[in-house]
């Protein structure tokens, strides 16, 4: 309500300037709450794994300080790059297929049907399945026996493919299971979706335009700012997979589902190196800033705002 | 503009609710800030300093007389009752305590302990993981039990299987009292072999001839058909360090180097000419696809114990707590730990226990609870199916008698808890190490290095990580 | 009247279609291809249920044998009594609701705050201020756990439920809730930059433009947001398990967690399957029926986009 008093105040005698002070305070009040967050909970934290990751800790005593020696360390370690290879595959290759296939589901739930409601219920059920279970239940689905893969694969008379022991196929195999969980990207779109004012479409179906190109030229324009939300959000969610890796096979087999985060989370509280964890979480920091200004950067070019002011 | 105005009542009412919730919040967090010990000026994760607030804050409570003590520990939810009849019990028994437990879930409960010693809050009793041990008793967050032994007549230390006390030692003191004790143990399924006209291994071991060539060639004996007519003679070990020694001790090889003191190894030194005929043998019988494959066990629905329970595996290698998860009526029997080339059926425990934290206040009751839980406490424990008795007196005891299934043998839970000798140390890179270990053993079984080729790099890196 | 509005602009889509028999006929045939596509990825979805219940319907020891089992035989229904009972299922759901819902209507009121300012605002240092709640999301928990610990510690917020909905009240500016700002910036960018220049033209405050314009367009953002922070609160189980001690305040997330094993247990997959199953399916049918019964306000959405954009 404070805002609301201030920007009423009466026209000063500058009214341009006033309006753009105004302005300025009332955009820094409504974003007070996250700034005032990040100070309170986040930016401690932040700072303290920052100064720990020059030192060695093992939570059990102090930190000492060692300098660049965690650096170091993380340089010469090859684990290092296997956990920062598997995670690239795995985000680089699976993002943009989670995206698609999300687009897809949400194009194909974006319909005006009788019982629509039950089927966008059953399209969203793997997102909600607590990650245990799904995960278990994945794992079943790869057995080289009677899984549900390699019986479809088997019907093409296709090779037995061992996924999860096989390390050339572990990889793919997760990507795979992480369709599973498009259900979040899939609601996301679907709201983009249901923000397509329907005058536009109607308007392009009068002027003939078929179902494909109202799609590239209507539709897709429309959603570009959630895409681009799904784009980013998904290579920062992506490398930090943790969860299936940690359920289903700890790493192996010989460390090709070695994530990142997963490698991290050894590094903290099995190996009790707390110090070198947090290294490795800056530098992951680091690495994913790097690919999230990329996006924003390129994210200029093709993503479209109704209502951007420049 | 109706359309506003009935979204803006709506969001109205939230708000109204969200208010009264920020008020109510605030308020609550007010309160729990005054509450904050205050005499924590710096917030530097000193664990063991840290601890003390807390604990002060526990003590100082208006009737002196009455006790506080947490007890934190690792869970499985088959344990849940059996954890709270203890609590129920001890404080029955000790009307001045009032005890809380609080269970975390196994696979989490390092994240947890770790994270609120480092941040400055601990329990007086905790459950401890073999795998922290010596990282603990280094750092001085647990307290050395051996003093309080002594004293507590009732405490009855030489009661507890051979080694179960040492295998979580440190620099010679005991730090917990053992609450799981797990042998290991041959369970099979007897309509297969008796089909295949093998001998049952029970009555092999009581002829001393339970032997690993006893061994390979039955689980080669039974590894038999295809698709849905499959059967594994045998299953794998998990490819843990502290899991697999027991094939290279086996073979008459070593994992650690003698030189320095039983837990102070300066080597890996596996690799030599035993250890490696031991890893070679591990390695051969998954090869040759005498077991399911680690990958595979996984991807069965319900892993080995589905696959055994429908008949698809001979034997069963396992231990007490999983005797009573396979149904009663499913035609199995069971066997101890066979005779390994060295001529020695040396078996291992798993042993976990539960130690008390070196800064709590009333330590002398921190003692009480834990030598209770050791000594009485955890037949509750054994009730529920989870541990084999953790002392030789209860052995043969009402308790453990009464939690047998029908077709188990309470002869071979004897029997398996002799051959215990000496302990497998896990040091301080011991986590780092196995997962060294764990990627090269893959690599073997794949075919990708020799088994000599795999112990020779575990070497190069384990060596590296005891000196850091 | 959004339904009315909905209604009104079918109808001038139905009666543009009404002219072509032929038409009319390829529209039928479209409709059940769709429901033919719909049926089988609803189908496909509801795999994981289907497994999860029969599972949780199954003997102790039997949950998993060859031949598999659909209907299990016996049908053991005393799982879901002991899942109720051994969990305290009634105290620790109640648990998970209050911690969901405290912290969804946090997360709503305060991210779309923060959104607003970022997305209807222009003030400086708004974009680097906005990329530093971004990159919140960029770190992982893990390393900053200890530290969040110990500021939780001073706040009097251990073994405190309010520790798990606090920072959630904070707009984006703690633990994940960025995704949140992020989201609803989104949307907010999307509606047309004319609706907030009239109203400040008529003298509209700041907090006006939000509070009736822009929060009542912004349908779909917020439905997608709550329902994305009450499925992340529902299944969160690692602020419960590392803020919370005591069993009063354990949620069901981490109550599931007591039924896993660990990996090097002997039996390469323990754990009791039927009441972890048990457990997963009466955590998510309530989760089905919220998000069942959230979507008309995705549906409003689209009525009120469709009046005010055009």
């Amino acid at each position: 309500m404070a805002v609301a008093e201030t920007v009423q105040a009466p026209r000063g005698r500058r009214p341009l300037s006033s309006a753009r002070l105004k302005r300025y305070l009332a955009g820094y009040l409504f974003i007070s709450p996250g700034i005032l967050g990040f100070v309170i909970f986040t930016a401690y934290p932040m700072l303290f794994s920052a100064v720990v990751s020059f030192t060695k800790y093992n939570l059990l005593s102090p930190p000492s300080f060692i300098g660049a020696a965690n650096y170091d360390r993380m340089i010469n370690d090859k684990l290092f790059y296997t956990a920062l290879y598997n995670t690239a595959y795995y985000t680089f290759i699976g993002v943009p297929l989670q995206i698609a296939l999300a687009l897809l589901l949400a194009l194909a739930l974006n319909q005006k049907l009788r019982g629509i409601n039950i089927f966008r219920t059953l399209f969203y059920l793997p997102t909600v399945t607590p990650a245990v279970a799904s995960v278990i239940l994945f794992m079943y689905m790869y057995n080289p026996d009677y899984g549900f893969f390699n019986y479809v694969i088997n019907l093409f008379n296709g090779p037995r493919i061992d996924w999860l022991g096989d390390p050339s196929w572990v990889k793919p195999a997760f990507i795979i299971m992480s369709f599973w969980g498009v259900g979040g990207q899939m609601v996301i779109f679907l709201a983009g979706l249901q923000s397509v004012p329907l005058t536009l479409q109607e308007a392009a179906s009068i002027d003939g335009a078929g179902v494909i190109r109202r799609f590239w030229h209507v539709t897709v324009p429309m959603i570009t700012p959630v895409i681009f939300f799904n784009l980013v959000l998904g290579i920062i969610g992506s490398f930090q997979v943790f969860t299936v890796a940690f359920i289903a096979t700890g790493g192996g087999p010989i460390n090709s589902t070695l994530f990142y985060v997963l490698w991290l989370y050894q590094h903290a509280f099995e190996f009790l190196r707390m110090g070198y964890a947090s290294t490795l979480g800056w530098v992951l920091l680091a690495i994913v800033m790097f690919f999230t200004a990329i996006n924003f950067l390129v994210g200029r070019s093709w993503v479209y705002y109704e209502g951007a002011t420049n | 503009m109706k359309l506003k105005s009935f979204s803006r009542r709506n969001f109205l009412r939230a708000g109204a609710v969200a208010g009264v919730g920020v008020v109510g919040l605030a308020a609550l967090a007010g309160c729990g800030e005054e509450e904050a010990p205050a005499t924590q000026a710096t917030a530097a994760p000193a664990a063991t300093k840290a601890a003390e607030p807390a604990a002060t804050a526990m003590a100082e409570k208006p009737k002196p007389a009455q006790i506080e003590l947490e007890w934190w520990h690792q869970a499985l939810i088959q344990m849940d009752d059996a954890l709270k009849l203890i609590v129920k019990d001890y404080m029955g028994l000790n009307p001045h305590v009032t005890l809380t437990l609080n269970q975390f879930p196994f696979a989490d409960f390092a994240a947890k302990l770790l994270t609120s010693l480092a941040g400055g809050v601990a329990p007086d009793v905790n459950y401890v993981h073999p795998q922290f041990v010596v990282q603990m008793a280094a750092n001085g967050v647990i307290e050395p039990l051996d003093e309080y032994m002594k004293a507590d007549a009732g405490f009855a230390r030489d009661d507890f299987h051979s080694g179960s006390l040492e295998a979580m030692s440190y620099k010679g003191k005991a730090y917990t009292v053992p609450m799981f004790h797990g042998p290991w143990l041959y369970i099979y399924y007897k309509p297969l072999l008796e089909n295949a006209g093998l001998e049952l291994p029970w009555d092999l071991h009581q002829k001393g001839e339970w032997t690993i060539d006893a061994y390979q060639n039955m689980i080669e004996t039974l590894s038999t058909g295809e698709g849905d007519e499959r059967v594994w003679g045998g299953t794998e070990v998990p490819a843990a360090l502290k899991l697999q020694y027991l094939w290279i001790w086996g073979f008459g090889g070593k994992v650690w180097d003698n030189r320095g003191a039983f837990d102070d190894p300066n080597e890996f030194v596996a690799n030599s000419p035993e250890g490696v005929a031991g890893m070679q043998w591990a390695v051969d019988h998954v090869q040759q696809d005498l077991v399911p494959s680690r990958s595979y066990s996984k991807t069965f629905q319900g892993g080995n114990q589905g696959l055994f329970v429908s008949g698809r595996i001979g034997i069963y290698q396992s231990h007490r707590s999983f005797t009573t998860r396979i149904p009663a009526d499913t035609p199995a029997g069971v066997a101890p730990m066979f005779k390994m080339p060295n001529g020695d059926d040396q078996s291992r425990d798993a042993p976990e226990g539960i130690g008390m934290h070196s800064a709590t206040p009333d330590k002398d009751a921190a003692w009480d609870l834990v030598s209770y839980v050791g000594m009485e406490g955890v037949n509750h424990v054994i009730a529920a199916g989870v541990t084999a008795p953790t002392r030789k007196s209860q052995m043969s005891g009402e308790v453990f008698r009464n939690s047998i299934v029908a077709w188990d043998n309470i002869e071979v839970h004897i029997a398996a808890s002799k051959q215990l000798k000496e302990q497998f140390f896990q040091p301080v890179a011991y986590g780092e190490i196995n997962k060294i270990f764990q990627a090269n053993y893959d690599e073997a079984v794949l075919g990708r290095k020799t088994v000599q080729e795999f112990l020779d790099d575990v070497k190069v890196e384990a060596d590296r990580l005891l000196h850091e | 009247m959004g339904l009315a509005t909905a209604a009104k602009t079918d109808a001038i889509a139905g009666s543009s279609r009404k002219h072509e028999r032929g038409h009319f006929l390829r529209l039928g045939l479209v409709r059940l291809t769709d429901y033919a596509i719909l049926i089988f990825i609803g189908g496909v979805s509801s795999v994981p249920l289907i497994w999860m219940t029969s599972t949780s319907l199954k003997e102790t020891g039997r949950e998993f044998v060859f031949p598999p089992q659909i209907i299990p035989d016996p049908i053991v229904w005393l799982n879901y009594r002991d899942v109720w009972s051994v969990t305290h299922m009634h105290q620790f759901g109640l648990n998970s609701i209050l911690v969901a819902v405290f912290a969804t209507i946090g997360t709503v009121l305060t991210c779309s705050l923060v959104a607003f300012g970022f997305a209807r605002i222009d003030f400086p240092a708004k974009n680097s201020l906005f990329f530093l709640l971004i990159s919140t999301l960029m770190l992982p928990g893990i390393i900053t756990l200890v530290p969040t610990f110990v500021l939780f510690r001073l706040m009097g917020l251990i073994n405190n439920p309010l520790a798990l909905i606090v920072p959630w009240w904070f707009g984006g500016g703690a633990f994940g809730a960025a995704f949140y700002v992020f989201l609803m910036r989104q949307f907010m960018l999307q509606l047309p930059r004319e609706l907030d220049e009239a109203a400040l033209a008529d003298g509209a405050t700041y907090f006006r433009i939000y509070w009736n314009i822009i929060l009542p367009l912004s349908g779909p953002a917020l439905a997608t947001s709550a329902i994305f922070s009450i499925l992340h609160h529902w299944n969160d189980f690692l602020a419960p398990l590392i803020f919370i001690n005591s069993e009063r305040w354990r949620t069901m997330a981490l109550a599931l967690r007591f039924f896993l094993e660990d990996e090097t247990s002997h039996g390469a997959g323990g754990g009791r399957w039927n009441l972890l199953m048990a457990s997963a399916v009466l955590m998510l049918i309530p989760i089905l029926v919220l998000f069942f019964s959230l979507q008309k306000y995705f549906i409003r959405g689209i009525a009120f986009t469709g009046l005010a954009g055009r």
